[in-house]
Parts: structure tokens; sequence; C-alpha cells
């Protein structure tokens, strides 16, 4: 039984089926990326991971905990056991970066203040913010910014992190110092779940691969080799500036290869 | 120089307080008002859509009409309603009907200034209602909103002259009582523009005192 297994997520505006019948599976420690063009429900699959997003059907097995994700509730749940990194970070602009991220262990999972700005200062220094943890988010740079919201989602130690876009804003050095940021929390169990249309950070780091167009799952492939072989993966990714074939800098095919 | 007798200055005294009063009731029956107001307009699902209309359409009309025009409505309608309400009573109500649509707009706007992604990574970090309204939306919201409301309610302040329409004794109709006893008018409302200004600077040093407590965190 998968450790995390979506299923059947459908989401409506309007008229317009955004996502249908949408789903994946993934084990423990696995980085599953999501990649298809623009407006194909990358996002809009992310946010219902995190109840974000209302659903009108779909469940989320976690660990053997069926959610139903249209059900009154199921956000809270769902928010108990991921966390996400925005595209555009949402950190909150009137607090320092170290308040933004003692704020939820402090208020929502009661740990003290000294523990977690304790901890808070151990990931700042890990992703080479130790300096800025006094600094209000309009005084970092882009890149700065994605790497708080990144330390931010790990405080509250998630099952599941999701992360939109988590390289968009990095330069080469720092997409590499991330990924293997990520390899090495994967590693540690934690499950990863990406959306990007950065095919080198795709092909470098995932352990599946899911293809989405116009809103449904269009071909899924577990490690790279796996991935190559299917012909809409392979495409996609070739037509977006990568090999899926080539070298593999920073991951492995996966956990369980 | 003029000299003020115990008399005059007793009802210069009496009228600053009635002024404060107005201000201070009004002024209050509008943040409550608004509140609520701003409450409905931001709440959710089918069931509220009739409150939420009211609410906006509330809003939109009370801004629209001059403040001695709402003070003659409710002046003469709780008088034919035989609802025995004292004219203060009335000019607070007044004010407080129109500040409560004028705060409501202020306070909405105030609110939406907030980033949509903040509040999401709010939703996200799984902050419950009050720590969302605590720690995320409401002071970002407050510091737009605080410099303008104190500007608003300055100029409330002021519009509590409109009060002696209906026969309250505040500030500037006390000092129409005191030229027409014979003491120079030039002086005597000179007067009661210092008194304005001891009763509005007060607030503008509180709404500066807010900010900074606000930005501090």
């Amino acid at each position: 039984m998968p450790y995390i297994d979506v299923r059947d997520v459908c989401v409506r505006h309007g008229k317009n089926e955004t996502l249908g019948e949408a789903g994946f599976v993934a084990e423990r420690g696995e980085i599953v990326s999501f990649i298809g063009p623009s407006g194909s429900g990358k996002t809009t699959l992310l946010r219902t991971l995190i109840g974000l997003q209302p659903v009108v059907r779909g469940s989320m097995t976690v660990d053997g905990r069926v959610v139903d994700m249209s059900a009154a509730g199921a956000a809270k749940i769902l928010r108990d056991q991921s966390a996400i990194v925005f595209q555009q970070f949402g950190l909150f602009g009137h607090m320092s970066v170290l308040r933004n991220l003692t704020l939820a262990p402090t208020v929502v999972a009661k740990r003290t203040r000294t523990e977690a700005e304790n901890e808070a200062r151990g990931l700042l220094e890990r992703l080479g913010l130790g300096d800025k943890a006094d600094a209000l988010p309009a005084d970092l740079s882009g890149g700065q910014k994605q790497r708080v919201a990144i330390a931010r989602a790990l405080m509250l130690r998630p099952s599941l992190l999701l992360l939109d876009e988590p390289t968009s804003a990095l330069d080469p050095r720092k997409v590499h110092e991330v990924s293997v940021l990520l390899r090495d929390l994967a590693r540690d169990g934690m499950t990863v779940v990406q959306v990007s249309h950065a095919m080198s950070v795709v092909s470098s780091l995932s352990d599946r691969i899911v293809l989405l167009e116009e809103g449904r799952v269009r071909a899924v492939g577990k490690g790279l080799r796996e991935a190559a072989q299917e012909p809409d993966i392979a495409a996609f990714m070739n037509a977006h500036g990568s090999d899926p074939g080539a070298g593999l800098p920073v991951g492995q095919l996966g956990p369980q290869q | 120089m003029i000299a003020f007798s115990h008399y005059d200055m007793a009802l210069l005294l009496h009228a600053m307080l009635r002024t404060i009063v107005l201000s201070l009731g009004g002024g209050c029956l509008g943040i409550v008002g608004a509140v609520l107001l701003t409450a409905l307009r931001l709440s959710a699902g089918r069931a509220l859509l009739p409150l939420r209309a009211l609410a906006v359409a509330y809003v939109q009309t009370i801004r629209r009409v001059p403040f001695i025009v709402t003070l003659y409505i409710l002046f003469f309608c709780t008088g034919m309603a035989g609802v025995d309400v004292s004219a203060t009573g009335v000019a607070i109500c007044s004010i407080g009907l129109i500040a409560a649509g004028y705060l409501c707009e202020i306070l909405h706007g105030g609110i939406n200034t907030v980033p949509v992604e903040q509040v999401e990574a709010a939703l996200a970090l799984n902050l419950p209602t009050w720590a969302r309204w605590r720690y995320v939306i409401g002071p970002q919201a407050m510091s737009a909103v605080i410099p303008p409301a104190v500007g608003y309610l300055v100029l409330f302040i002021k519009d509590t002259a409109l009060a002696s329409q209906i026969g309250v004794v505040e500030l500037s109709q006390a000092g129409v009582i005191l030229s027409s006893r014979g003491l120079p008018s030039a002086q005597v409302f000179c007067a009661v523009l210092l008194v304005y200004f001891v009763i509005s600077y007060p607030l503008t040093c509180l709404s500066r005192l807010l900010e900074k407590r606000i930005a501090v965190h």
C-alpha cells in the first residue's frame, strides 16, 4: 500500500472542470514532480492537497489514514500533515524572518518560543540565511525569500512537503543547494511533491514524474528510466529543454530503486 | 483680551463636554457598526447573501447622504414615532450611523490590502481564525486603516457642530450664544477653535502611537 494515495480529485470552476479524476501515489521519502503545460492543473492539484482548493470529490490516504477531501473539516486534517511553499512565497511582510518561522510552531504546535527560535536559527543557518533572522522579507532577494519560505514550511515537520516552483527564483548554485536539501529531507523520510517547469530540476530530483494535461493525469513515470520510456513524458521534457534520460547530478533514481 | 465670566466658562466647558460626548458616543457606535458591517461584507456562503447585500447597500447609501439630512430624518422619525430620545441621543445615533458606513469602507479597504497569498499561507500553516486575524491580517490591515480612520474621526468632531441644528448646545453653538451675549465674536470663536484643537489633537497623537505599536513585533 503506497504511503500517499490521492484518488479521483475533481475540481470545478463554474461549469469548467479544472481537474478531473486526478490522482497519484507516492512512497514515503519520494520526490514527486508534477509537470505539464501551463493551465494543466498542476498548481490546482497541489493546492487541493493542503485544502486550499475546494474539491467536488477526491480522497487522499496518508500512511493508511483516509481523508475525504470534499468533507467539512478535511482542510485541517490535510494541513496537519502537510506544508506548502508558494510560488509567491506568502511570507508575512510585517514580521521578521525569525518570527515568520516561529509563528506556526508556537501558536499551532505549542512549542516554546525558545525551542522554536533555536530550531529556526539552525534551519536558517543550513540554508545560508543565518544572518537574516532579524531581517524583514522586503529586505531579502527573491532567492532568499524562497529559502525562508522553505524553512518556514520545514518548521512544521510535515510528512508531506508541497512546493510550487521551488527553484524559480534561485540562481544555479542555490538551485543545487535547495536540491540537495530536498534530497536530504526525502532521505529522512519526508515525501516531497513539487510543481516545476525547470526540467533540469525535475530530471535531477524526481523519483516519480506525473504529467498533467487539461486537468487529467496523462502519464506517470516512476524513476527517470521509466519516465524516459513514457513517450508523453519524454516528449514533454524534451520539448521543454531536458533529456529525461540524462544524468542525475543530485538524486538517485529513487530510494526504493 | 476678553475676560470670560464664571457662567461663560461653565457654558463653554459644558459645551466642550457635550462635543466630546457626541464625538466619543458617535465614534464608538460607528466603530461597532463598522466592525459588524465589515464582518457581514467579508462573510461567505449563500445563507448570508441577503445580509451581505444589505450591508453593501447601506454603506453605499449612507456615505452619499449629508450628515444634516441623516440628523433631520432621525430627529423627525423618532419624534413622529413617539420615541422618547433626547436631541443629544439623536445626534449620537446619527453620527454613529454615518461613521459606521465610512469606517466600514476604510476597514474593508484596509483588510483587502493584505496580500491574498499571505492569508493563504496563514491558512496553510493551520493558524486558527483568531491567530490569522491577531498575527497576520490585523496588524497589516490596521496600519492601512488607522491613519484614514483617525482622519475621518477628527473630521467628525468638527461635524458635531451640525447637532446644534436640532437644539444640541455643543461647542459651536456655545460660541454663538456667547457672542450673542455681547462678547467679542472673533475672540469667542478663537477660544472655540482652541477647544476643538485640544479635543482632536490627542486623537492624532493616539494614531501615531498605535501605528508605531502595530509596526513593532
